[in-house]
């Protein structure tokens, strides 16, 4: 098991616009970390520099705290699971594992050794003679796992490992990734564009924003405590308002609103799963507050209804198991403090 | 249906009559025993046949057609594999109009090529006749070339070259042992099939040729003075000829499905 280590990594293909500014980011052994970011934020090119493909304008890739920044990419040891699983469509799958043993001088017999059982341990044994053109999406990927641990990688890279699975097998996908990374306790980083995937998968997840890393925690904590704004809204917080469209509205709020506004907070979070509606007003000063508003529109999901009401606050979204209202009621919307999230 | 379907033989049945009867029916006469060409031909002989091989000028035009086949296609690979990889390779602005040159061999009508390097090779730049004949060889054939190097590339994951490097080879390894594996039906049928296209091409022989003949010209020559038979049994022969080589070129293609 490794750990792996970016440090102060700036990279730029035109020099005023920096793909990665820089950026710092400290992954542990064993460790299954998701790097989540949006399209164009950087992912891919964090990818080759870790691989080695690219070397960055500044800053230093660190393997076991050894520096590697410019050890060439045959010689890193770092496995790759492509996005598009890449597998030399002219060998057969046995061939497609056995390639990197086999480029490193492992004997035949040894080499197949090690093949087989690593296809026995992905359950992909039965397939050991076709060729990738036979395989559905599912099992080339296992394969391209498995070529990629073949040669006991110190580090895992993971582009974007479900964009070609049908969307319903991703969750049993990722279970599989899960355990298979356990299984062979390698240190991972898994990048994904799509936070359902990143907040599955991950003993942790690194957001990526604007060149950096923007936060780096446990799924929960991240979603308890996303700190910005820009980290709420990409991981789904329906409602962000400005402190200041709050203050106007709950006066009993002001005192603890103009402290967050001093500690520098812009923002107020809540997800939709946390409001209520209601027919009545309800005001307890303690613990919680409503406000009035009118539904403008509902739409149905699997589990619950989405109401979208507008108040005069903010347009917020709520979320509600049960279907209560139709469109156009006049409703109150009640918000605990305690799910309040103070945002920069 | 069975009215239907009967009907739908005798459509294809008469298609293909009109198809390859203007070629089968003129062939009958290479065998014809008669010294001028008549139909229906008369009796059977070979002997047409040993007298393509007794002109010196066809036989001196057939191995001209393999010298620059095989030269101008050699030489029209060379340039494709680069091109085809580059393309493969690389993303950038205006990639799909180069691809389209590269790629539409009909983009300019062969007379006129012929004759715009008939100006520009020999009389503006004074090239050597053999020399030019081998240059307009290669301008019309390498589009050919091109078309089945790169659609053997196309269909190849770009990363396959950084899987492999990651896996631990030297990207000149990781390139011998992944890329060109996937190339070699595109390099050699490509090959073929701009050969066949060389040793066809007639107007750009026609225009570039000084001294040496080609053998379509050659056979063009032979039929300006004589109007025996020996030019039909040539063509039998010359059918067979690239006929079983773009049958080859069709069977290595279609043996990875590119």
């Amino acid at each position: 098991m490794s750990t792996l280590e970016l440090v102060n990594i700036t990279h730029y293909y035109t020099k005023q616009n920096p793909v990665l500014r820089d950026l710092s980011l400290q992954v542990n052994r064993g460790e299954l970390l998701a790097l989540l970011g949006e399209s164009g934020s950087g992912k891919t090119t964090i990818l080759k520099i870790i691989a080695g493909f690219l070397k960055p304008q500044r800053g230093r890739v660190l393997i076991d705290g050894e520096d590697c920044t410019n050890t060439p990419p045959h010689k890193r040891g770092v496995g790759i699971v492509f996005q598009n699983y890449a597998l030399f469509p002219h060998m057969t799958v046995l061939g497609n594992i056995i390639y990197g043993l086999k480029v490193r001088g492992v004997s035949k017999f040894e080499a197949a050794k090690i093949a087989m059982d690593l296809l026995e341990r992905l359950d992909i044994r039965d397939l050991a003679d076709r060729y990738p053109s036979q395989l559905s999406g599912g099992q080339q990927q296992r394969v391209a796992i498995a070529r990629a641990l073949a040669i006991r990688p110190k580090i895992l890279l993971m582009d974007e490992p479900l964009s070609n699975i049908d969307p319903k097998l991703r969750s049993r996908v990722r279970t599989e990734i899960k355990k298979i990374q356990r299984e062979f306790e390698i240190t991972t980083i898994y990048v994904t564009h799509d936070q359902d995937d990143a907040f599955e998968i991950g003993n942790r997840i690194a957001i990526l924003h604007d060149g950096r890393i923007e936060k780096v925690d446990t799924p929960m904590n991240i979603l308890l405590n996303p700190e910005t704004s820009y980290v709420a809204s990409f991981i789904g917080y329906e409602n962000i308002m400005p402190i200041s469209r709050f203050k106007e509205h709950f006066k009993s709020l002001s005192k603890v609103l103009e402290r967050k506004a001093e500690e520098g907070y812009s923002h107020v979070g809540i997800r939709a799963i946390n409001l209520k509606l209601s027919d009545r007003e309800l005001n307890n000063e303690e613990e919680i507050i409503s406000v009035k508003g009118r539904i403008v529109l509902k739409a149905y999901r699997k589990d619950h209804v989405r109401n979208i009401v507008e108040t005069s606050i903010a347009t917020l979204e709520v979320h509600t198991p049960e279907d209560h209202f139709k469109e156009g009621d006049t409703v109150y919307i009640i918000i605990n403090k305690k799910d309040l999230v103070f945002l920069k | 249906m069975r009215l239907v379907s009967s009907f739908v033989w005798v459509l294809l049945a008469t298609t293909l009559f009109i198809l390859l009867s203007p070629i089968i029916v003129p062939l009958t006469v290479a065998f014809s025993e008669r010294e001028v060409i008549s139909f229906p031909p008369t009796g059977f002989t070979l002997k047409w046949f040993y007298n393509a091989f007794k002109f010196k000028s066809l036989v001196d035009g057939f191995k001209l057609s393999l010298y620059i086949g095989f030269a101008a296609s050699s030489i029209a690979m060379a340039l494709s594999l680069p091109a085809s990889y580059a393309l493969f390779k690389y993303s950038f602005k205006g990639k799909s109009i180069i691809e389209n040159i590269f790629l539409a061999p009909s983009l300019m009508p062969e007379i006129v090529l012929s004759y715009l390097l008939l100006i520009y090779l020999i009389a503006f730049a004074r090239f050597p006749g053999s020399l030019a004949l081998l240059l307009g060889h290669i301008l019309i054939i390498t589009p050919y070339a091109m078309r089945y190097v790169y659609a053997s590339l196309v269909n190849l994951s770009k990363e396959i070259e950084e899987a492999a490097v990651s896996l631990g080879a030297h990207p000149v390894r990781a390139f011998l042992d992944v890329v060109v594996p996937n190339v070699k039906n595109g390099l050699v049928a490509g090959f073929i099939t701009s050969f066949v296209v060389s040793f066809n091409a007639f107007s750009i022989s026609l225009f570039l040729s000084y001294g040496a003949m080609p053998l379509p010209i050659a056979m063009w020559n032979y039929l300006q003075v004589r109007y025996d038979p020996t030019i039909a049994a040539l063509s039998c022969m010359l059918i067979l000829f690239t006929v079983t080589l773009t049958i080859i070129a069709r069977r290595i293609v279609s043996l990875r499905g590119v």
